[in-house]
């Protein structure tokens, strides 16, 4: 008798917390204004060119690059592997499996940053993880990567090291190889839905 | 008696409970956006709240049309800056001491070192609430650099978007 008194007083004040508790316009707003400035200020998810050619190279299964351009942009070129998901459509359900995920890192990318900082922006608000942007987008790409500059003679060792890197990372990109893989339509793997982390290892 | 005891300790608990959490809730408040990530999506690609170098120019020449806001750090902004302008760095957009200011109703211009930064303030700003906000169509470093007028902005009417290669011609000569 008393247990069941005890249990009707506990439901009785949960549901009147339930029902104080203050209605959201939208659930779905995750980070407040002070909290994204703080993200923002961080930087910690700018990814620079040198460090995607690396990822690129390396072929790191674990990054999706996202092209936030138009799919005119798109169709005349992208990084090798992109998809296309043009900042119009990027809060559509049809892409959620896509951004909002925990199993790669996705990096946005458009011509300058501005694009590509709009998405990381509003994806984070929601409270998405594991989106980065590639800095300085595919003009810094192309000036660092597939243009890289000649340095001076006088320049230090690193200048050159840092050239050598990136002239081969150039032809990587731009050589036969690279054309090839972009003849055979790049083949998605399939993106995992976004599910409770549980715990890896133990007998099985 | 004793469990009636319990039970009445126990509602009382539960009650401050509800209390405490109602009172966090509301107090938390503060700097929650007013816009959603949806509502905003939709300003930020119809990009009107960019301005023009060739505007500000010509309000430089009536002042007391814009007021235009240097994000750039202090230092920054001590070496230079756009005649007329107020400096409140980046981080320090939200301080209370800045209220007043966008709370005007003048019309204010966004920029920074970068019009990414700009973009991005404009963007918290705009979702916590605030109007008449505008950015910059540009850095300040394209800004000291360009005296001619404007030229043209591609697809998106963005300046830091303007492709500054022609990407798969570029790859066709490789």
């Amino acid at each position: 008798m008393n247990t069941r008194i005890i249990i009707s007083i506990i439901m009785i004040s949960l549901g009147s917390i339930a029902a104080m508790l203050p209605k959201t316009k939208n659930s779905s707003i995750q980070l407040k204004a002070d909290e994204l400035l703080r993200e923002m200020k961080r930087q910690t998810y700018v990814i620079s060119a040198d460090e995607l050619a690396d990822l690129l190279i390396n072929q790191d299964p674990s990054i999706l690059l996202i092209d936030v351009r138009d799919s005119v942009d798109y169709a005349q070129y992208h990084l090798p592997g992109a998809i296309n998901i043009p900042l119009k459509e990027l809060l559509d359900p049809e892409w959620a499996p896509y951004v909002d995920q925990i199993s790669q890192k996705n990096i946005f990318y458009s011509n300058g940053t501005t694009l590509s900082s709009e998405a990381w922006i509003l994806t984070k608000q929601i409270g998405f993880r594991n989106n980065y942007i590639l800095g300085g987008g595919l003009n810094k790409w192309f000036s660092t990567i597939i243009k890289p500059e000649f340095p001076a003679t006088s320049a230090p060792s690193e200048t050159w090291a840092l050239y050598e890197t990136r002239k081969a990372a150039s032809q990587y990109f731009t050589g036969s190889k690279a054309a090839d893989k972009e003849e055979n339509a790049v083949i998605l793997p399939p993106i995992p839905r976004k599910k409770k982390t549980r715990v890896q290892g133990g007998c099985s | 008696m004793k469990h009636i005891y319990i039970i009445s300790l126990g509602g009382l608990i539960l009650l401050m409970g509800m209390f405490f959490i109602v009172v966090t809730i509301q107090s938390n408040n503060h700097f929650k956006f007013k816009k959603t990530a949806r509502e905003m999506l939709l300003d930020v690609t119809t990009p009107d709240h960019y301005i023009s170098f060739d505007q500000v120019r010509e309000s430089l020449n009536s002042p007391g049309k814009y007021k235009l806001i240097d994000l750039r750090t202090p230092k920054e902004f001590v070496g230079s800056h756009i005649e007329g302008a107020i400096n409140i760095p980046f981080d320090r957009i939200l301080d209370e001491a800045h209220e007043p200011i966008f709370k005007e109703d003048l019309p204010k211009i966004l920029y920074g070192e970068s019009p990414v930064t700009a973009n991005a303030a404009w963007m918290v700003l705009t979702q916590y609430g605030y109007e008449n906000l505008s950015v910059l169509n540009g850095g300040i470093s394209a800004w000291m650099n360009s005296s001619k007028s404007e030229d043209t902005l591609g697809n998106t009417g963005i300046r830091d978007e303007i492709s500054n290669f022609d990407y798969a011609e570029l790859l066709d000569d490789n």
